[in-house]
């Protein structure tokens, strides 16, 4: 298991607006034995909704980082693509199903893109969450953990990309567990509660904020009536509408590794908001 | 056609579509001029650097539309050619004292960056040989400094421009990248603050002075006895 290398692919959030998770990611799988490598070229993996037109040309975006993924994988001898947010790994997931049972499609795209190397079908794009759980192992992750959790509790948000399509999903799509699983890895109470499929209300936010503030409303206090002290989640769309429309004292949201990395005792990765965020819980207990 | 050419071997081109014979190893810019064509705009340091002189062309039985600089690529039978002297864009004003360095101010002023889908036709474009898109993706995610390292020998000529899908105005974005690079995120360099810092304390007035009282042949003189740096 150790020095696990694996090819990830970060996007364009993880480089502005979520920093954080990128940082406790690759400190959290560090800590965990796993190397996380960056594409070493890469672009914007095209976002999910120009997935959902069929048309070619949204779709060059994500082929071509799977071209440059399978560059890499090359040296590296692997061809496994780690992705972090919900969106590039449902883009890069789904084109890359689409390509490779429409060998038509990918032709005509390798065609376009004569500049550079064919694609060739063969990269499997993953997810963190699936590293942690089927590569490291929650018995791997428990060892890791240097603080006492039980106070608190976390209810696991996947919202739409981790899930739907059905195709693309990364545990049962009406009822997942792998987030669940890992905050209990980690000695916190996981708290299942009914809204944590739901969509965030995502690009309405750009049209019509109060969409957003009503969405964000319901979840929060669900998880909260389900005796959640924070929302978890895996995507930055998520925890930019869940956070910015937040209530007054309504719960926080935190990225998964922000919790992983509270739990391995790694607090110097941690925004001071975040912590800020943890301290409060510990104090009104 | 006079007599001097007469063992020169000619290449036939088409300028917008009408059929010229000219000498092979002209460029594009000396072909047409021998075409009889005059160039006033269009055309600038004939030197491959000013960018003023985009051309695009497509060759015979070939599907390709190929860029380049009409002062740099040289005639090729069977060309079809014609000059793009200017890309129609509006050039936004800004006051870059005000701007923060970050991906999102550029992205603020050129919106239309966000709507890149990678189709790499700007790299393809680009008679600079500049990895265009690459660069554009740099801003998306806010690495202004690898943007301005990817950008820094573009010329405006602004053929990436004028093929972009998403009708980004790659050119001028770059500039208020580099701007942005220049002002704030590059290593200041030491030596010229305190060269500045000397000016302002007037240490080359009294020989500044001096200088602008001498004549001409005073100047000449001194110019040629100067001390040259090795």
């Amino acid at each position: 298991m150790n020095g696990l290398k694996l090819m990830y692919f970060p996007g364009c959030a993880l480089k502005s607006t979520a920093e954080d998770y990128e940082k406790t990611a690759i400190a959290v799988a560090e800590k965990l034995g796993v190397e996380l490598l960056e594409l070493e070229r890469w672009n914007c993996c095209g976002v999910v909704f120009n997935v959902a037109a069929d048309a070619v040309m949204h779709h060059i975006a994500a082929v071509r980082d799977l071209i440059r993924a399978q560059e890499m994988g090359r040296k590296l001898n692997d061809n496994r693509l780690v992705t972090i947010c919900s969106m590039c790994y449902s883009t890069l997931k789904r084109v890359n199903q689409i390509v490779k049972d429409d060998p038509e499609k990918l032709r005509n795209i390798n065609e376009f893109m004569d500049e550079e190397e064919d694609y060739e079908g063969n990269i499997e794009v993953i997810h963190l969450l699936q590293v942690f759980k089927d590569l490291v192992g929650y018995d791997k992750i428990k060892e890791k953990v240097s603080r006492r959790m039980e106070k608190i509790k976390a209810a696991p948000f996947y919202g739409c990309a981790l899930l739907r399509p059905k195709e693309v999903s990364i545990d049962d799509p009406e009822d997942p567990k792998i987030m669940e699983e890992l905050i209990e890895a980690l000695g916190a109470e996981a708290v299942k509660f009914p809204y944590e499929i739901k969509c965030c209300s995502s690009y309405n936010v750009i049209y019509d904020r109060k969409i957003t503030e009503e969405t964000a409303a319901e979840i929060q206090r669900a998880a909260e009536r389900w005796g959640a002290n924070i929302i978890v989640t895996t995507c930055p769309l998520c925890h930019y509408n869940l956070n910015t429309s937040k209530r007054k004292n309504g719960i926080p949201t935190i990225y998964f590794t922000e919790l992983m990395a509270y739990a391995f005792g790694l607090e110097e990765t941690l925004s001071p908001e975040t912590l800020k965020i943890f301290n409060k819980i510990l104090e009104e207990i | 056609m006079g007599e001097h050419v007469k063992n020169v071997k000619m290449v036939k081109i088409y300028i917008m579509g009408k059929e010229y014979e000219v000498p092979e190893g002209l460029t594009i810019m000396k072909a047409m001029e021998y075409a009889g064509y005059r160039f006033i705009r269009g055309i600038g340091c004939r030197g491959g650097f000013c960018g003023a002189c985009s051309t695009i062309y497509r060759m015979k039985n070939d599907y390709r539309l190929y860029t380049g600089l009409a002062c740099q690529t040289t005639v090729q039978d069977g060309m079809y050619l014609v000059q793009i002297p200017f890309t129609p864009a509006e050039k936004p004003k800004y006051n870059v004292d005000e701007l923060k360095p970050t991906g999102t101010t550029i992205l603020s002023i050129f919106p239309e960056i966000a709507r890149c889908v990678a189709c790499n036709a700007c790299t393809k474009a680009c008679p600079q040989n500049l990895q265009v898109m690459d660069a554009i993706q740099a801003i998306k995610r806010g690495d202004l400094a690898k943007a301005a390292e990817l950008c820094f020998d573009c010329i405006s000529c602004g053929l990436c421009t004028i093929r972009c899908p998403a009708e980004i105005i790659h050119y001028h974005a770059f500039q208020l990248v580099r701007r942005l690079y220049g002002k704030y995120i590059a290593k200041k360099a030491k030596h010229l603050e305190e060269r500045v810092k000397e000016i302002l304390q007037g240490k080359y007035d009294e020989e500044l002075e001096k200088l602008a009282k001498m004549t001409i042949d005073e100047w000449k003189k001194l110019y040629e006895e100067r001390d040259i740096e090795k």
